[in-house]
């Protein structure tokens, strides 16, 4: 068996190949359209790869990323989170009227809000372990709890935050161009890829998501999983919320509802490759994926098409990606057949 | 011998799984009568019960696509933005001088297809229902944004509301016709009813629940399921389509973010009437109360002051605990 | 201290039935036991027992001497006791190495994840068993037999003392039921306790020390090997009073013309299946577990799809899509899950025996006529005798003999005009009482006119029910025996015919 080539092929022939060929093919229209290069002049500077461009396309992906580390992870052990949105709004609610309100440092009411993640991500699996309660209904019924609770915190309106200290979070860069809260959720995203793949409790996860039974049998604690995978992804979720808070310098109670990052995380995870059924995937797939998704609104701004565009492509792209995996599944099972003949 | 009649019409009622939820309904009447008159406001008026069916006349709508399509074990995410997609067309059609009737049965056929759609790639590519729709819902949205763009005079393709006036929409929005219930609440309450019917008395309906109970020997019992599938999928489009064109006729205006909250009401308001979310147990008429039961409680809290983020909070928890009964319920039955 | 795992006394009963009844034996270090039953014998439940899936609710174990409960199979396995199960317990999107390892993955000293150390060790494993298999293949990616032996790999990696294999070899190969074969016997030289669990009679002589026969639940008697043979273990299998039940029976005698005629039908699942059933017949089929009964009547009824041959049903020839298509065609079939494929269980008696007529019970075109779908259901309540207060309660509250009632009632009622009915296990889990009833059922649809086809794994039952009896294995017809040349031997020996 021609073993040295099988960690290529397997990366070849998985989502996040095709995924980072999508993903360098739309960079290359990008690059052609929006820049000098067609006229002999240099890719940089202008259009796509401007600083202005670039650093806005970071910014935008600070939110989606955090709550995809969280998302993904959970999915994978075979849970969903419907919720995310909403508890990022309560936890940024949190966050300003406590600053506001009292003359406690700002970190400390980080830590508290991170903590108030934790509690609500225990109760999420309470729900679902305990009450058996499907997740994603629960978790819909929760945001709404969580909206409410949000609103009435900050009254309806925008309360701002102008704690310098904390503002200087989002404001820092890295060489002038990439923020460094968008490198944090890089950063997250591999922290959270390496214990999927380097760390037992990750192995666990992918064995709790493909077979809970057989993971039980095999004395795994998948309750204790399925825990810690809700209490990480509302702490991820928080984490997410309040760098938007720094870079917006307010909390808003509809912006993020609003503005659904939670179904961008959702579909990147999605088309990313892990499936809904669990138990598959990683979290590099998903981070091409978002960058794809990203990448491709960049493409269709630049061309000056309208941005509802956008999220016509996101769900085309999510309906394509099922057709694909049902093709596949298809041949997978039409060979079985063939091979039973 | 075999006789359910012979049990008395209290017993079988308390054996019902609306029994509790209308307990639950009695309960917040009382609740709110009594709290809105320590705090001098009366709840017992003709007004309270017009506010409320105001209120929950378009998540009806979607609740019975919502509905029926949970008692076979499926679910539609994206039939809010079919509604505004038809509320959309609605104004659009009305903007480029179509006859009003034409207009509704326009907007009506968009909602139709986009259901159809749906139950396309659901069936054919054996998608799960909740994925599926929630991707068509992003691809529906943005062709709902290109299409209110186009040929509106602006010129350069920005997404907007349509505002228009045709006084016989209007009428049929507002104008009262029963006391003080309005056509679109009558029509409302007409087609919930019909749809009831059709779900509790009509073999269709009957072979919905089968199918959601148990799909696999519903199969082998000879019911297919594809058709079905099909049908509850083209209603739940066509409702919202409803749901859509009656909003933007009561607020003369085509809205891009019509019925956005109306999504998970409706959701609520079926799974909080006993509709099982595996599928295959409840009906309509429970979902519908509901609904009451939701409404009441937001009208309820506006009658009294309460802040309306307490009315967000509490919604969401009446889902919970409509889950908790229906765990209770099943604890119970699992001991058996 | 010499190895052993003993059981004395065990009992087990199921809502109505009684599933093991002191049951007391010993399986001794050093020694391979078989454990030899027909289907429903008890053997599986037996083996859930012994790894604490299920209570026993009289008896203990003892396990090398010392009496031991079993709370749940993580237990088990922490005594040392692992069961290879008939239904493979893999996780498909994780490696060969990670399901070998579950739940013990190996880490580094810093807590991580010891790939390198896994893929060592794994590659140790294969290399003892010579199997062509890459470590870090995904398990789905393996052909059934490669997935078996992942799972026997799982077993030898705990080390367990004892090991029980169920029917371990059904999707294997000879080349892997070799490897299989050296690894017991090494595994025995090494002094562990070994239960082997099989049908293939001629694998137990080749690998087995003593058997322990089963019959309905009960102990019949321990053989050893070097000194018994094939037909007196098969004596030993079968062997039981046939009561008056089958003698009482009012069977039909008049068969009319040929109503099912099947040629060299072929799905998925079955080969070159060719059969006839005529009017007023019941035709038995008989086979072990995994034999193709089930498929063949699923094809017959168009859920499984028919890749060649011909069905041909009054003389035309027929292609069911749906059952939808077979149900109005005049074939209907009583599933063998009750549970999962022939009921809706929170639905009542009435919805359930109505189900394929909804159609025809209508007034006004589209409503369901509620008078008559109550008129189905008391008929079927009166006929059946059904034991329930009202037509209106849910069957998931009756008992599996009444339930089974339900689905007779469904396919024989007025609206109803089958002309093949297929019974799928219909007396499986119910009392012999109701069993009895079912029987006189069975002949009565033949007086009535119709094909029988009776499917069932209990011998007995087949070969004094059923007017002929159709013998598989493996997917083919083996035989065909008539009734008064059937003997519960002669019909196992074609079952296990290899």
């Amino acid at each position: 068996m021609p073993k040295k080539s099988n960690a290529f092929k397997r990366f070849a022939s998985g989502t996040g190949f095709k995924l980072l060929i999508i993903l360098i093919i739309l960079i290359i229209i990008a690059v052609l359209i929006s820049s000098d290069v067609l006229h002999g002049g240099s890719p940089f500077g202008k259009g796509f790869f401007s600083t202005v461009n670039l650093r806005s396309l970071f910014y935008q992906m600070v939110v989606p990323l955090f709550m995809m580390c969280g998302l993904g992870m959970l999915l994978i052990g075979g849970n969903i989170d419907l919720s995310v949105a909403a508890q990022a709004t309560l936890f940024n609610a949190f966050f300003a009227v406590m600053c506001r309100d009292t003359s406690l440092p700002w970190w400390v009411i980080f830590i508290m809000a991170l903590v108030i993640a934790a509690i609500v991500g225990l109760l999420h699996a309470f729900m679902v372990l305990r009450l058996h309660f499907p997740a994603f209904i629960a978790t819909i019924g929760m945001s709404s709890v969580y909206t409410g609770i949000a609103g009435w915190l900050l009254n309806l309106t925008n309360v701002n935050v102008n704690n310098a200290a904390f503002l200087s979070i989002a404001k820092t860069t890295v060489f002038k161009l990439i923020p460094l809260t968008f490198l944090l959720g890089v950063v997250l995203v591999f922290i959270c890829q390496f214990i999927l793949s380097k760390t037992t409790f990750g192995r666990n996860c992918f064995a709790a998501g493909g077979n809970a039974f057989a993971s039980r049998l095999a004395g795994i604690n998948t309750g204790r999983t399925t825990t810690i995978l809700f209490v990480l992804c509302s702490v991820f979720t928080c984490l997410g919320g309040l760098f938007y808070v720094s870079q917006t310098k307010k909390a808003d109670p509809t912006a993020l509802t609003g503005s659904a990052p939670n179904m961008t995380a959702l579909s990147a995870v999605m088309l990313g490759g892990v499936a809904f059924s669990g138990g598959t995937g990683g979290m590099t797939g998903p981070l091409i994926a978002l960058l794809v998704m990203r990448v491709l609104d960049n493409v269709l701004t630049i061309l000056s098409v309208k941005t509802y565009w956008n999220t016509f492509a996101v769900g085309a792209l999510l309906i394509v990606a099922l057709i694909m995996d049902y093709l596949q599944a298809e041949k997978r099972r039409k060979a079985l057949l063939a091979a039973v003949q | 011998m075999n006789n359910a009649k012979s049990d008395g019409f209290f017993k079988t009622l308390f054996q019902k799984k609306v029994f509790p939820l209308l307990i639950l309904l009695i309960f917040e009447i009382i609740l709110f009568s009594v709290w809105a008159h320590a705090r001098g406001s009366n709840f017992f008026a003709i007004t309270t019960l017009r506010n409320i069916l105001n209120n929950m006349t378009f998540a009806a709508f979607l609740t019975i696509g919502a509905g029926s399509l949970m008692l076979a074990g499926h679910m539609d995410l994206s039939a809010s933005t079919i509604g505004a997609f038809c509320g959309i067309v609605t104004a659009w059609c009305i903007v480029h001088s179509v006859p009003w009737f034409l207009a509704i049965i326009i907007a009506i056929a968009f909602g139709i297809g986009f259901g159809a759609l749906n139950a396309f790639i659901i069936t054919r590519f054996r998608f799960p229902s909740f994925i599926a729709t929630l991707g068509m819902s992003s691809v529906i949205r943005g062709l709902m944004f290109f299409f209110s763009s186009l040929g509106m005079g602006s010129g350069d393709g920005t997404a907007q509301n349509i505002n228009f006036q045709n006084e016989t929409l209007y009428a049929i929005g507002n104008q009262k016709l029963i006391s003080e219930f309005s056509i679109c609440v009558v029509i409302m309450l007409v087609i919930y009813v019909v749809f009831a019917i059709i779900i509790a008395k009509t073999k269709f309906g009957t072979k919905v629940k089968m199918l959601g109970g148990n799909p696999v020997a519903a199969n082998l019992a000879g019911i297919k399921s594809k058709g079905i599938t099909f049908l509850l999928f083209i209603i739940s489009g066509g409702m919202a389509g409803v749901a859509g064109t009656l909003f933007a006729s009561k607020m003369q205006q085509g809205s891009l973010q019509a019925l956005s909250a109306a999504q998970f009401t409706g959701l609520t308001g079926a799974i909080l009437g006993g509709i099982s979310f595996g599928g295959g147990e409840g009906g309509l008429g429970g979902a519908f109360v509901g609904m009451l039961i939701l409404n009441t409680f937001t009208i309820g809290m506006s009658v009294c002051n309460v802040n309306t983020n307490l009315s967000t909070i509490f919604n969401g928890l009446l889902l919970i605990i409509a889950l908790a009964l229906d765990f209770f319920r099943q604890a119970r039955r699992r001991r058996v | 201290m010499e190895k052993s795992y003993e059981l004395r006394g065990i009992g087990k009963s199921f809502p109505g039935v009684r599933a093991l009844d002191d049951i007391s034996f010993k399986a001794e270090g050093g020694k391979v036991l078989a454990l030899l039953g027909e289907n429903g014998a008890g053997k599986s439940t037996l083996l859930k027992i012994m790894n604490g899936d299920l209570r026993a609710d009289e008896g203990e174990l003892v396990l090398n001497g010392n009496p031991i409960t079993l709370h749940n199979p993580q237990e088990a396995i922490a005594n040392g006791i692992s069961v290879i199960y008939q239904e493979r317990q893999l996780i498909p999107h994780l490696s060969v190495m990670e399901n070998i390892f579950l739940g013990e993955l190996p880490k580094t000293k810093l807590g991580l994840f010891d790939k390198a150390n896994l893929i060592k060790k794994t590659q140790a494993i294969i290399d003892d068993f010579g199997l062509p298999i890459d470590p870090q293949e995904k398990v789905g990616m393996l052909n059934v037999a490669h997935q078996q032996m992942v799972e026997i790999m799982k077993a030898y990696r705990r080390n367990s003392d004892i090991i029980a294999y169920d029917e371990s070899t059904a999707p294997l190969t000879d080349t892997e039921i070799k490897i299989l074969f050296d690894l017991i016997r090494k595994q025995k030289a090494e002094g562990k306790v070994i239960i082997y669990v099989s049908h293939r009679l001629n694998e137990i002589f080749q690998i087995c020390d003593e058997i322990v026969v089963l019959k309905d639940g009960k102990f019949v008697k321990t053989l050893e090997t070097e000194t018994t043979t094939e037909a007196e273990l098969i004596k030993c299998m079968v062997g039981r009073d046939i009561g008056d039940t089958y003698a009482n029976l009012k069977r039909n005698d008049k068969y009319g013309e040929v109503v099912l005629d099947v040629k060299d039908l072929k799905t998925p699942y079955v080969h070159d299946v060719t059969f006839q059933v005529r009017k007023g017949e019941v035709v038995g089929l008989a086979g072990l577990v995994g034999a193709g009964r089930t498929e063949v009547a699923r094809a017959l009824f168009g859920a499984d799809p028919v890749l060649k041959g011909e069905i041909i049903l009054d003389g035309k020839k027929t292609n069911f899509k749906y059952p939808a298509d077979a149900i109005s065609a005049g074939v209907a079939l009583c599933p063998e899950d009750r549970k999962d494929q022939g009921l809706v269980m929170y639905r009542t008696i009435r919805d359930n025996v109505a189900m394929p007529v909804i159609d025809k019970a209508v007034k006004g075109g589209v409503f369901t006529d509620e008078k008559r779908m109550t008129e189905l259901a008391d008929n079927a309540v009166a006929k059946y005798d059904i034991k329930t207060p009202t037509i209106y309660k849910n069957v998931v509250e009756l008992s599996g003999g009444n339930q089974q009632k339900v689905i007779l009632g469904r396919w024989t009622n007025e609206l109803m005009d089958t002309k093949v009915l297929i019974l799928d296990e219909p007396t499986k889990g119910i009392d012999v009482g109701t069993k009895a009833e079912i029987y006189q059922r069975v002949c009565d649809f033949a007086k009535q006119g119709m094909a029988v086809i009776f499917i069932s794994s209990e011998l007995t039952e087949v070969i004094n029910v059923a007017d002929r009896i159709i013998v598989m294995h493996n997917g083919h017809i083996t035989g065909e025996v008539k009734r008064e040349d059937a003997t519960e031997e002669n019909v196992l020996a074609l079952a296990m015919k290899e």
